[in-house]
């Protein structure tokens, strides 16, 4: 994992990095970080064509300025330094379904992937249910093509951000559920891992009815860039805490390390299937995402591992209230992070 | 306890009234019946009361379940000796819904699909039924025999028809991996997936299976709860099978009641009672006394020892200082006059003699006033003999609702309006419940040799603040637009109720002015609209309510918008029903798009 601008370029200018054709996919919405890895990229002439995923009209979008801004400066950057670029619109029909167009571009994905070598999936503009599909059909594709993670992350901005008008379809995300819902589920240990972050509360309620965990496991983000982040966590969640398994099952995760998480939740899912078998049982793992999109990647990457037994629960809204804030200026202070998730450096 | 037995503990046999009429009317059994109730009106829980473990509890602990074991036993549901019928229960989720995309499914084959998928669910929820009653793990389901009264050769074909009630999961847990697969990939089929009829409802029985050579139930009660999610489409197809074809078993459809959904969904009522019964829960009074007996049955469960009916003040009794001081208000508002009500004034002093008269009859003889001045100043003093016909009865009434919200005195308390405020939603009562019960244990645990009470004044406050906190979430949970609307609605009822010299009594509902029925031929104004989106999420979540009413010219029917009582709360409007005012559909837009400032009269 690199983290900065700094060391992601001098990554991709080294001789021994990817060779061969670079795809960066990436999102468009009112987030002032949207174009911070194009930025980056453009910016140190590196050689890469441009894939946007288009996920709703943006005209409709109540934070219609802030998107209009932000695919103002995307088209300037993608000009101005010569970018072959193309757009893909997400089909989520005329209700504006988000899980359908998912399952379209699940479908599609091989096509828009095709003759590239190198695919860089920019996920700081990408609704998590996009993203973890993305991710998901690119890993499970059989070939030798390198794929990465990068994020521009702020928890700043994160803070400022509310989430409002829930889906209320409350059900595990499409491509992410190991039969939650199926009449043939049998009887399953239910343990509910969350991951905690800021303005997540109604979301973790709505997940708690749908999944109805045995035992609830959260993660809190720990050690964190704000010492006070976790006190404040901890008090945002008082109603969680107050179930007696929650205080002794805590998860403390390295807020900017997903990989780290990532071993935590295998270990963990592994070791309480050993004390399953032994008694003849099974368990179901729900993971409840409320936590930064960095540290989603490691739910993902437990997904991915864990298929039969681990589902995602992400509360998908219509409506961001932002906060007032100087973005420009908050953005400043982002940071970049880039994973890479499959392909040479694994094949050793 | 398990939470089955704390559903029984807390659940109401009086909830069973309107299945219990039915099933006097033989009409139960066998039949077709929608259940539709608002969310939270106890449809669920009512398909609860005959799910296999609810059945099994109350069976084996009569003596202790004696009233329930005896509405069920009336029902012939269950006898002394062994369980007759049983539920088999489906919640509608997303995948139903996603088989109706015109672009990857054919009508031929969505209709297919949602009935293979519906005939699966319904046999794995039968044998998941049966499961619980016999107590056996699914490795052991090889010990029920399944020898079906009906010729299903050609259901299974080209499989052998199974013989255990394993060998039927597994066919049935089969084909709906393979459904919802297709569901989930968008992977295009050919025609002859699914299945052309909803044959389970009709072929599979449950005294086809036993168990050591006895049966295990004689019928199931294939129930499908939140039926409102199916597409218009899906539950006509539904309705084409289980009344046409006269479907053997008994089917119940749960689903929300809203006048949108409910008359877009529904088959024409011309039907109903004939080919289908309809139960509509929340609609009558017998609700009432199912929330109180909900009460009482929550209270006696506590380990505190705290019976709210008992601990919370059922009225408010103000202080003489308090209602001096509407007198004082008043007076002081009405000298302003140029002594025109002088006389009406002591006509007062002189006749009432409570305090509490006074002030009702001073504060309505000031609604008296400022509507007099509005229109145009009187010529003469008002004479005594005349008070009758200046402060009349109406007014009064009007002037005790609207008093304490002018003066900030309680206005929620005791056990009706509780009621009152649970606007039919059985959950929305017991969350207003808790909050007087959390109060009720704080102050035993602080205070515990002194008597448990709840002042009015207490209950009020504890109450609108619960009522703002709901509405503070419906931001968060139905976005800006609906949030925006409720809240220039409130402000709007709250400016229309307490401008006092035009005030009419209270307001708390709308109509539409210029869309005759909003659900009829003039709908098309508001089609597609965002006015049409945010009033189908206010009747969806019960935030609105209508109901209908006539006045103005020929009688005209008028669809009233009313607020869900709860948000009357959060405004300090009263609980009353009746206040409406017409609004035109540009009005309305206009409070989906910004919050207006409502002059409130006067505040005290």
């Amino acid at each position: 994992m690199l983290e900065s601008d700094k060391q992601i370029i001098s990554f991709w200018n080294d001789p021994d990095s990817p060779k061969g054709k670079t795809l960066l996919m990436m999102g468009e919405g009112f987030d002032p970080r949207m174009n911070n890895v194009l930025k980056a990229f453009a910016v140190a002439h590196i050689e890469f064509s441009c894939l946007i995923i288009v996920h709703g009209d943006r005209t409709k979008s109540p934070n219609r300025k802030m998107v209009e801004k932000n695919v103002e400066v995307r088209n300037k950057l993608i000009a101005d330094n010569a970018i072959p670029c193309a757009e893909y619109t997400l089909k989520v029909g005329e209700h504006y379904d988000l899980n359908r167009g998912v399952k379209f571009l699940n479908k599609e994905i091989g096509d828009l992937i095709d003759g590239y070598d190198n695919i860089i999936i920019d996920i700081s503009a990408l609704p998590r249910v996009l993203y973890f599909n993305m991710v998901r059909a690119l890993w499970k594709i059989d070939d030798n093509r390198n794929l990465f993670v990068v994020v521009s992350e702020n928890a700043e901005i994160d803070k400022n951000i509310k989430y409002l008008n829930f889906v209320d379809d409350m059900e595990p995300m499409v491509k992410f559920n190991p039969g939650i819902g199926l009449e043939a589920e049998q009887e399953r240990l239910r343990l509910l891992i969350t991951l905690l972050g800021e303005n997540g509360i109604e979301k973790w309620e709505m997940i708690m009815k749908n999944f109805n965990p045995d035992e609830v496991f959260p993660v809190i983000p720990y050690p964190s860039l704000d010492p006070f982040r976790t006190d404040s966590i901890i008090k945002e969640y008082q109603e969680l805490f107050k179930q007696e398994d929650a205080k002794d099952n805590i998860i403390y995760a390295h807020e900017r390390n997903p990989f780290e998480l990532y071993k935590m939740l295998s270990r963990f899912i592994k070791s309480e299937d050993d004390i399953l078998e032994k008694v003849n049982r099974k368990a179901c793992y729900g993971i409840a995402l409320l936590s930064s999109k960095l540290l989603s990647v490691g739910a993902l990457l437990t997904a991915l591992e864990n298929q039969e037994e681990v589902a995602i629960y992400n509360v998908i809204s219509r409506d961001y209230g932002i906060e007032p804030m100087d973005f420009e200026e908050t953005n400043k202070k982002s940071t970049t992070f880039l994973m890479w998730i499959k392909g040479d450096a694994y094949n050793e | 306890m398990t939470s089955d037995d704390v559903f029984i503990s807390l659940f109401s046999e009086e909830s069973l009234y309107p299945l219990r009429d039915f099933s006097e009317m033989g009409r139960l059994w066998g039949y077709l019946t929608y259940i539709c109730s608002a969310p939270g009106g106890g449809k669920t829980t009512m398909l609860r009361c005959f799910s296999p473990s609810v059945l099994y509890k109350v069976h084996n602990n009569r003596k202790d379940n004696d009233k329930l074991f005896k509405a069920m036993k009336g029902m012939e549901v269950v006898t002394a000796g062994k369980i007759l019928k049983c539920g088999a229960y489906l919640l509608t989720n997303r995948s139903y819904a996603d088989l109706e995309d015109e672009e990857v499914f054919t009508k031929p084959q969505a209709r297919r699909l949602l009935f293979a998928l519906l005939n699966v669910r319904f046999t794995l929820a039968a044998i998941k039924a049966l499961q619980t009653l016999t107590n056996l793990d699914y490795q052991d389901l090889d010990k029920i025999v399944f020898n079906p009264s009906m010729d299903l050769k050609n259901r299974f074909a080209p499989n052998p028809t199974p013989r255990t009630a394993k060998g039927l999961f597994d066919w049935a847990a089969g084909i709906e991996r393979q459904i919802t697969d297709i569901i989930d990939t968008y992977e295009t089929t050919d025609e002859s997936h699914g299945h052309d009829s909803l044959f389970i409802l009709n072929d599979l029985h449950a005294s086809d299976f036993t168990y050591n050579g006895k049966p295990i139930a004689e019928d199931f009660i294939f129930q499908l709860d939140d039926c409102h999610k199916l597409s218009k489409q899906q539950l006509e197809f539904l309705r084409q099978e289980l009344v046409e074809t006269r479907v053997s078993n008994t089917v119940w459809l749960a689903m929300r009641y809203d006048k949108f959904s409910y008359e877009e969904l529904m088959p024409k009522t011309d039907m109903e009672g004939r080919d289908f019964n309809s139960i509509h829960l929340g609609l009558d009074n017998k609700f009432d006394k199912m929330l109180t007996n909900i009460m009482e049955k929550r209270s006696s469960l506590s380990s505190h020892d705290i019976k709210l009916g008992n601990s919370i003040e059922q009225s408010s009794i103000l202080t003489d200082a308090q209602y001096q001081a509407v007198i004082d208000y008043c007076r002081n508002d009405i000298a302003a006059k140029q002594n025109l009500y002088d006389q009406l004034l002591q006509y007062i002093e002189d006749t009432f003699e409570s305090i509490k008269d006074r002030a009702e009859q001073t504060f309505a003889l000031m609604l008296f006033a400022q509507r007099e001045f509005k229109t145009s100043t009187p010529l003469f003093p008002h004479e005594r003999e005349y008070y009758n016909d200046c402060v009349k009865k109406d007014l009064v009434t009007i002037a005790q609702q609207i008093m304490p919200a002018v003066f900030n005195y309680p206005m929620y308390y005791g056990s009706d309006d509780l009621i009152d405020l649970s606007s039919n939603n059985t959950e929305q009562f017991i969350s207003f419940c808790n909050v007087l019960y959390e109060q009720l244990l704080t102050q035993k645990l602080l205070h515990p040799r002194k008597t448990l009470v709840l002042s009015a004044s207490q209950q009020d406050k504890l109450i609108k603040e619960e009522c703002k906190k709901k509405l503070k979430r419906l931001l968060i949970e139905h976005g800006k637009s609906v949030y925006t609307f409720l809240n220039n609605v409130g402000g709007f009822c709250k400016s229309q109720t307490l401008q006092l010299g035009s005030s009419y009594g209270a307001v708390n509902g709308f109509v539409i002015k210029d869309v005759d029925t909003l659900f009829g031929s003039t709908a098309t104004m508001m089609e597609g609209s965002k006015l049409q989106e945010v009033i189908r999420v206010c009747l969806a979540n019960n935030l609105l309510f209508t109901r209908e009413t006539k006045q103005g010219e020929k009688d005209k029917e008028w669809t009233v918008f009313y607020l869900n009582r709860w948000i009357c709360a959060a405004f300090s409007l009263p609980l009353g029903f009746g206040g409406w005012r017409k609004r035109e559909t540009k009005d309305l837009n206009e409070w989906i798009n910004k919050e207006q400032k409502w002059e409130i009269g006067i505040r005290m």
